[in-house]
């Protein structure tokens, strides 16, 4: 299936399968009307991936593992959760946040209060907000290493 | 809007099995307590309304072309 993304600021299509289209049948806050989405994942891109609105050209996120920024990051769902979902008790899941990347890369936050859960075998998605106030909305990551020799530095 | 007047320990039944009970008021301060089955989400609204701003300006404000730069590696800063 071929997707027009716009992940790069100029629009393009990249080949994403059929596997990896995923339904939120609630949407995604502030986007409640986006239901379809296409997880577009490329080698070279990974641990990056964009999740791009099927709908929406223009509505595109930048997600990782949310493990990568917050390696002890743990999820427990809610019955309405894991029913939205199709998961199990227990069952594993695709846990990713959605990063905030301002002009200039300077201020990079990822969403660890918001995660986004992907339940891969059966294509369905849905972005939980979490009560537990221990994981920010703005927590601070770094993603260039130019950025990251600085931080060591002060 | 429903709108009920309520006094310190009265409470509110919401559908089946959701009990909203004042707990107490101090000034432009209310106590409330919430009782619902695990199931039911219960979030501060403004909760959501920051998770809504925060999608938005995920999706607006970067500029793309700079993520070519991405390291692969992802460092907590």
């Amino acid at each position: 299936m071929r997707v027009r993304t716009q992940r790069f600021a100029q629009v393009e299509t990249v080949e994403v399968a059929t596997e990896a289209v995923f339904s939120f049948p609630e949407g995604i806050p502030g986007f409640e009307e986006l239901e379809r989405f296409a997880l577009v994942e490329e080698p070279r891109f990974l641990p990056f991936r964009w999740l791009q609105s099927l709908e929406d050209q223009e509505a595109v996120f930048l997600l990782v593992g949310a493990q990568l920024i917050a390696p002890e990051y743990e999820l427990n769902l809610c019955d309405d959760d894991l029913d939205l979902l199709d998961l199990e008790a227990g069952a594993e899941a695709d846990v990713l946040c959605i990063l905030t990347v301002p002009t200039g890369m300077h201020g990079v936050t990822a969403n660890l209060r918001a995660p986004v859960v992907l339940n891969r075998e059966r294509g369905l998605g849905k972005q939980v907000v979490r009560a537990d106030e221990r994981y920010p909305i703005r927590h601070p990551v770094s993603l260039l290493a130019g950025e990251r020799s600085e931080a060591v530095g002060r | 809007m429903l709108i009920l007047s309520r006094r310190v320990g009265e409470g509110i039944i919401v559908g089946h099995d959701v009990e909203l009970v004042v707990l107490g008021v101090d000034g432009a301060h209310v106590r409330i307590g919430v009782r619902a089955p695990q199931n039911v989400r219960i979030l501060r609204k403004e909760l959501l309304e920051q998770v809504q701003a925060e999608n938005r300006r995920a999706i607006g404000s970067w500029d793309g072309a700079l993520l070519g730069a991405l390291s692969p590696e992802v460092a907590p800063a």
